[in-house]
């Protein structure tokens, strides 16, 4: 997997629907400096690491069944 | 010590006002009096209701005259984070961005509240948009920790356990993605109770995630958790995830024993990388539950490595998909950590989305597997106990992570499975900080958490403190 780009983020934005990010924002993404949350290298690092794992057929999670509902 | 409605059981002042020796309006002028004083240094309130719970309070009292019944939460005067839409009282979310939006509906839990009889004080301070464990709000002010000023609270639902640890309200409601309503209770020295995913409706809740999002309530004790869960859960139409659980009474299960319970301990993720002193009051809990009958072993949760993957990868993109209209008209008015986080939403493929989705389906399967062999998990609530104010990340074990990310270490998966979660107090610092221990049970089976807190809470017997404010 490539390290994430801001020209990348930048092409994404003008050829998708998408809301607008200044450069400042698409910065953060690149490099964050924030520090609240998993910074976006890094997640999508855990993206890839989701992407290989065999789920077989398993279902999006919904709602709880209530109780005595299987 | 002469009775003081601030920091009383609500069992207490509700048995008071019942009998007559407390009232009503008496009971509100103490908490408002006390807001007056405290919170210009504490800004735990965005809005104070003052006018209106006078009002309440009077109807009570009226109502006490005429021997008319008025619910179980006889003016029991509350507050509630402002995501809880409230018929007449503007609510902001704790942004510029809803700075003057009035809703003309109360959320379905403030509903059933006030039906019981509660009477709301006020929408408390929190984290924008609840985005954040830290509770910083530029807007509104910071709110500090009561136990030590220089310190944080935690959050997002921060004004709600600050109001409730100062004595500004009897109970407050909050909202708990990741760990919004435990941790924050947890770093004040309460009890934070999130229930099961669907039990408690959100109907009338600015979302964060609705995947993740849970209503809960952060009160002083565990038998004032258990008398609000049983007027506040319960089926709502209006509310798509809202579960037909049949109601329990729960106040009836705090017996003080557990035996036939049999306590898991996940050492490994939830004990590694804490404060010693956390670790050793959880392990006294653990001793205590023993003494009560309790039986305790060591268990392995499901593998946590890309579950705090999985929780951003819902959170970011749904909570994008509500704020995408604001931003579209008000972007300028959020804080830039905000909208940094919606950017990364922005870049998060729908594949990535559903698969994490996928893994939310396969750790709640996990963990029901595990829980055929125990009834309830302990852990430590928070890796550590509240940090200095301007903290952005902390050092623990050699190991550097982002702040937010230590406070919700041990509590945001339980919000991937949807199983109730609890943290009440374990004891103090050597700093002079409350810490917290995190019980968690099967879906449902609030009874049973409660229980066990209960009878934890009764077995530690830790000593009454007040925090020190004038």
């Amino acid at each position: 997997m490539k390290e994430i780009t801001k020209d990348l983020l930048h092409r994404v934005q003008e050829s998708f629907p998408s809301l607008e990010w200044s450069d400042t924002e698409l910065d953060d993404l690149v490099k964050p400096s924030f520090g609240i949350i998993t910074g976006f290298p890094e997640l999508l690092e855990g993206i890839d690491r989701l992407s290989h794992r065999d789920l077989g057929e398993i279902p999006p999670a919904g709602t709880l069944p209530a109780p005595g509902i299987s | 010590m002469s009775f003081d409605p601030a920091f009383a059981p609500l069992t207490e002042i509700v048995a008071r006002i019942g009998d007559r020796r407390l009232s009503p309006m008496a009971v509100v002028e103490r908490f408002l009096a006390r807001i007056e004083e405290l919170d210009p240094q504490l800004h735990a309130f965005i809005t104070v209701t003052a006018k209106s719970a006078r009002v309440s309070a009077s109807a009570a009292e009226d109502a006490l005259k005429s021997g008319r019944s008025f619910g179980p939460l006889r003016a029991l005067p509350f507050a509630c984070k402002d995501v809880f839409c409230t018929k007449g009282v503007r609510t902001t979310g704790g942004s510029r961005v809803l700075e003057d939006w009035v809703p003309d509906h109360d959320a379905g839990v403030v509903e059933a509240l006030a039906t019981a009889g509660a009477i709301l004080i006020g929408k408390t301070n929190l984290h924008e948009f609840a985005y954040g464990a830290t509770g910083e709000n530029e807007r509104f002010g910071t709110p500090p920790n009561p136990w030590d000023l220089s310190r944080m609270p935690g959050g997002s639902s921060t004004g709600s356990a600050v109001a409730v640890a100062a004595g500004l309200a009897s109970f407050a409601l909050g909202t708990d993605t990741g760990g919004s309503v435990r941790a924050p209770a947890a770093l004040c020295g309460l009890v934070g109770l999130k229930p099961t995913y669907g039990l408690v409706t959100c109907y009338g809740v600015i979302p964060f995630c609705w995947s993740l999002d849970h209503v809960g309530f952060l009160t002083r004790s565990v038998a004032d958790a258990a008398l609000l869960l049983e007027t506040a859960a319960g089926h709502d139409a209006r509310d798509p995830v809202s579960v037909r659980a049949p109601c329990r009474a729960y106040g009836k299960a705090l017996t003080g024993e557990l035996g036939g319970l049999t306590i898991g301990v996940p050492r490994r993720h939830f004990f590694e990388r804490v404060d010693p002193e956390i670790l050793d009051a959880t392990d006294a809990a653990l001793g205590r539950a023993e003494s009560r009958g309790a039986r305790v072993i060591d268990v392995d949760t499901p593998d946590m490595e890309d579950a705090r993957t999985v929780s951003l990868v819902v959170q970011m993109p749904e909570a994008l998909s509500y704020h995408g209209t604001h931003l579209r008209t008000k972007s300028a008015l959020y804080g830039d950590d905000l909208r940094g986080g919606f950017a990364l939403g922005q870049f998060i493929l729908a594949e990535h989305y559903v698969r994490a989705k996928r893994m939310m389906t396969l750790y709640r399967q996990e963990m029901s597997t595990l829980f055929e062999r125990v009834d309830l998990l302990v852990t430590p609530t928070s890796p550590m106990i509240a940090p200095l104010r301007g903290t952005t990340a902390v050092t623990i074990d050699g190991r550097e992570e982002a702040l937010g990310d230590a406070h919700a270490r041990f509590t945001y998966f339980f919000n991937l499975t949807g199983h109730p979660a609890m943290t009440l107090p374990s004891g103090w610092h050597s700093k002079g900080l409350p810490m917290g221990v995190q019980l968690i049970a099967r879906h449902f089976e609030e009874a049973t958490l409660l229980r066990a807190g209960d009878a934890i809470e009764r077995a530690l017997d830790l000593p009454i403190r007040r925090p020190s404010l004038s």
